[in-house]
């Protein structure tokens, strides 16, 4: 019987993963992807959440993990409308050559 | 049967290694349709088949072809080795998801009353949560309707090209 | 509407301003008729109360000063004003669905809403490649703040096997008293608070709002800079006060160390700069630590205080913005407090209102702001943290000079360039006027706002 926190361990590690890829990949589709990441870490918490809960009648986890597919489906459509307009304009998507305002 | 959940486990969390590491964006977006397939058989392993068969469609389907797409059209992307120098907020990042690890793995030992695991839980199928959605949670469905129409509105107008901007680059 | 070319365009925006404003003052009036109930709706996913009402007249008020603002500056960045009319109320919608949120699912929703039509009208300045940046780096950390807000959420549920605030009370008294889920809940509300921060921009988490505030449109930047601490701080009570059984009790360390930080922090910065926006955008990091430091006691008076607080904030704050946005040429979406020497003289009008919310911003007597300070302060000293309240005078102290700095030289400094009329179109008149009288009655008449905006008992 897998333990719930091996489900739990993964989704942190996987969590991790997206947090390091969002702070430390220069490509903004690369930052874009440690995002999905870390929205499919989440996933995973609520699913095993639903399903080691104590009553799996009650499918809240399971809708809520639809609900944040679609909020990551939406991000990544606006996220890469951006970094094709950035492109357009000034031909790099890499975030340390883009940063005209000084910090 | 556990040790097929812990194996799927790893590669997943081998692919997510991958989409960080890799020097070049087609390979992380690889690893990444790698990442969201495991994940989708974790699902069906954890009985929820209808949120598996959404993974795979709308993620490894749906998001990751649209991210290959615009990798495609950036054209050249020279491999970036930016990740070598750890850098400062990298290093928080790691040391982050390991407190997180800490507290939620291995501390919790029998923490919650956990539900047997035994039987087939009806929970998964496509109609509990279709009834689910159209009953309990009405409103976060509509407001998700809201939230994809900015979506559509925003990658309109970002994607347009405005009149005073040159022709598409070649290449 | 405005598919059609030509000066019909021009038409066509006026045309649609004008919708957008019917559509924004007739939510303010149903929010006024259905203010009487309050409890659950849809299936305890929605709670309708005072609090949901303060939230929903805050934003609803801005996004008519707003709109007001007017079609003529918005066609100087956009040829398609239809767009950023619909996001904005879009972004309004989703502020005040989070007011009313009363499930962790609809809060995640209205969160991700009004971020994302935020994050589209601080890019839609198309031709001006801060505006598009800006909107990059606001959409990443905006990313980052979801990821933790649903990751902290997801623990939640986990400990409590509910998605519903009204569900959670007896599981979470539970875990809160060390039973099982305690360390769950522990890291659950850790990473809420780290979203909450993000959004906030409170000091570890501020970095990002500077840079977008001054690459956004200025009226994005008014919008953006009352409506996201409005919501959030609305969530914030949502869950804090009103959910979870101890309130900010076992918070109350950090939350202090977080509101010093960011006053302090926030005002220090503001004092070094010489662009106007970025200026504003400091203190408004600055003004967030302040109900932050109101809202640590966790009484009833402390919510009122906020709420009072981010009424008159908003108000003021969207005031000096409309200011900015006469004064600054077309081309250039930002401007350097040099610009402003001399105004006084050249254009009376602008600088007396630009003179009154400045003052009201920084606390002097008679206005909105000084009303709102003394709010927060009897709160932080009904809950006993004295010392507290110095810091917050201190700070006030600070913020008066940088604003006050600005006055000086709109006044006492002489006019050197040649004078470039203002670009000022009589809806952004209409709106300055409304500001300015609404924060001269909110300091003459605080009892009858605060009634208003009364949220009895937690």
């Amino acid at each position: 019987m897998v333990p719930l926190q091996a489900y739990l361990t993964l989704a942190a590690f996987i969590f991790s993963c997206g947090l390091y890829g969002a702070l430390a990949r220069r490509n903004a589709i690369a930052m874009l992807m440690a995002v999905e990441l870390m929205l499919n870490a989440v996933n995973i918490n609520l699913v095993a959440f639903w399903r080691y809960g104590p009553n799996r009648e009650d499918l809240a986890g399971q809708t809520f993990a639809i609900f944040v597919i679609a909020v990551a489906a939406a991000e990544v459509a606006v996220g890469l409308a951006l970094v094709i307009a950035i492109y357009r304009s000034r031909k790099t998507v890499y975030l340390d050559e883009i940063d005209l305002l000084q910090g | 049967m556990s040790v097929f959940a812990f194996l799927i486990g790893t590669l997943s969390l081998a692919a997510a290694i991958g989409v960080v590491v890799a020097a070049k964006p087609v390979h992380s977006a690889l690893f990444l349709m790698a990442n969201f397939a495991t994940l989708a058989i974790l699902y069906v392993l954890l009985d929820a088949q209808f949120l598996a068969a959404a993974q795979v469609i709308i993620y490894a389907g749906g998001i990751v072809i649209l991210i290959l797409f615009v990798i495609m059209l950036i054209g050249h992307d020279p491999a970036d080795h930016s990740h070598q120098d750890l850098t400062r907020p990298a290093m928080a990042s790691l040391v982050l998801g390991a407190i997180l690890l800490m507290s939620l793995g291995l501390q919790l030992t029998g923490h919650l009353e956990v539900g047997t695991d035994g039987g087939i839980a009806s929970g998964g199928s496509p109609s509990a949560i279709g009834t689910e959605l159209f009953t309990r949670f009405l409103l976060p469905f509509e407001f998700v309707a809201i939230l994809l129409l900015v979506a559509l509105i925003g990658a309109l107008i970002m994607g347009r090209r405005e009149s005073g901007e040159p022709e598409e680059p070649a290449g | 509407i405005e598919n059609h070319r030509g000066d019909a365009a021009n038409r066509g925006s006026g045309l649609l301003l004008t919708l957008s404003l019917l559509v924004a003052a007739g939510a303010a009036v149903a929010a006024f008729a259905v203010r009487g109930e309050s409890g659950l709706m849809f299936q305890d996913s929605a709670r309708s109360d005072a609090l949901s009402f303060g939230i929903r007249l805050i934003v609803l008020a801005t996004t008519i000063l707003v709109l007001l603002v007017g079609s003529r500056y918005v066609s100087t960045f956009t040829r398609y004003p239809g767009e950023y009319y619909s996001l904005l109320l879009l972004s309004a919608t989703g502020m005040m669905a989070m007011g009313i949120a009363s499930d962790l699912m609809v809060l995640f929703i209205a969160l991700e809403t009004f971020s994302l039509s935020l994050i589209l009208l601080a890019g839609m300045y198309r031709h001006n490649r801060s505006s598009t940046e800006a909107s990059l780096k606001y959409f990443l950390l905006g990313a980052f703040a979801s990821g933790f807000f649903v990751y902290g959420s997801a623990l939640i549920y986990g400990v409590t096997g509910t998605v519903s605030f009204s569900g959670m009370g007896p599981a979470l008294q539970v875990a809160a008293d060390g039973g099982p889920g305690a360390v769950l809940l522990w890291a659950g509300i850790a990473l809420l608070l780290v979203g909450f921060g993000f959004k906030l921009s409170l000091v570890p988490f501020h970095m990002w709002t500077p840079d977008v505030y001054q690459g956004a449109p200025t009226s994005v930047t008014a919008f953006m800079s009352v409506g996201t601490k409005t919501a959030m701080f609305g969530a914030l009570v949502r869950i804090f006060l009103m959910t979870f059984p101890y309130g900010f009790e076992n918070w109350t360390g950090p939350l202090i160390v977080l509101a010093v930080l960011t006053m302090t922090v926030g005002n220090v910065t503001a004092l070094c700069q010489t662009s106007i926006k970025r200026m504003l955008g400091y203190s408004g990091i600055a003004h967030a630590g302040y109900v932050l430091a109101g809202l640590v006691p966790g009484t009833e008076t402390a919510v009122n205080s906020a709420l009072f607080y981010l009424f008159a904030y908003a108000f003021m704050n969207i005031g000096a913005f409309i200011i900015v946005m006469a004064i600054e040429h077309s081309v250039e979406t930002d401007v350097e407090r040099s610009q402003l020497r001399g105004t006084g003289a050249a254009m009376p009008v602008l600088a007396g209102f630009m003179a009154l919310f400045l003052f009201s911003l920084s606390g002097i007597p008679p206005l909105a702001g000084f009303f709102g300070k003394f709010l927060i302060f009897r709160s932080i000293l009904d809950g006993g943290l004295a010392w507290l309240a110095a810091v917050v005078v201190v700070n006030s102290a600070v913020s008066a000079y940088y604003y006050l700095r600005i006055v000086v030289t709109m006044y006492f400094q002489q006019r050197p360039q040649e004078v470039h009329a203002p670009q000022s179109s009589p809806a952004m008149q209409v709106g300055m006027v409304l500001a300015g009288v609404m924060v001269l009655a909110i300091g003459v008449f605080p009892a009858f706002f605060m009634g208003l905006l009364m949220v009895p008992g937690l």
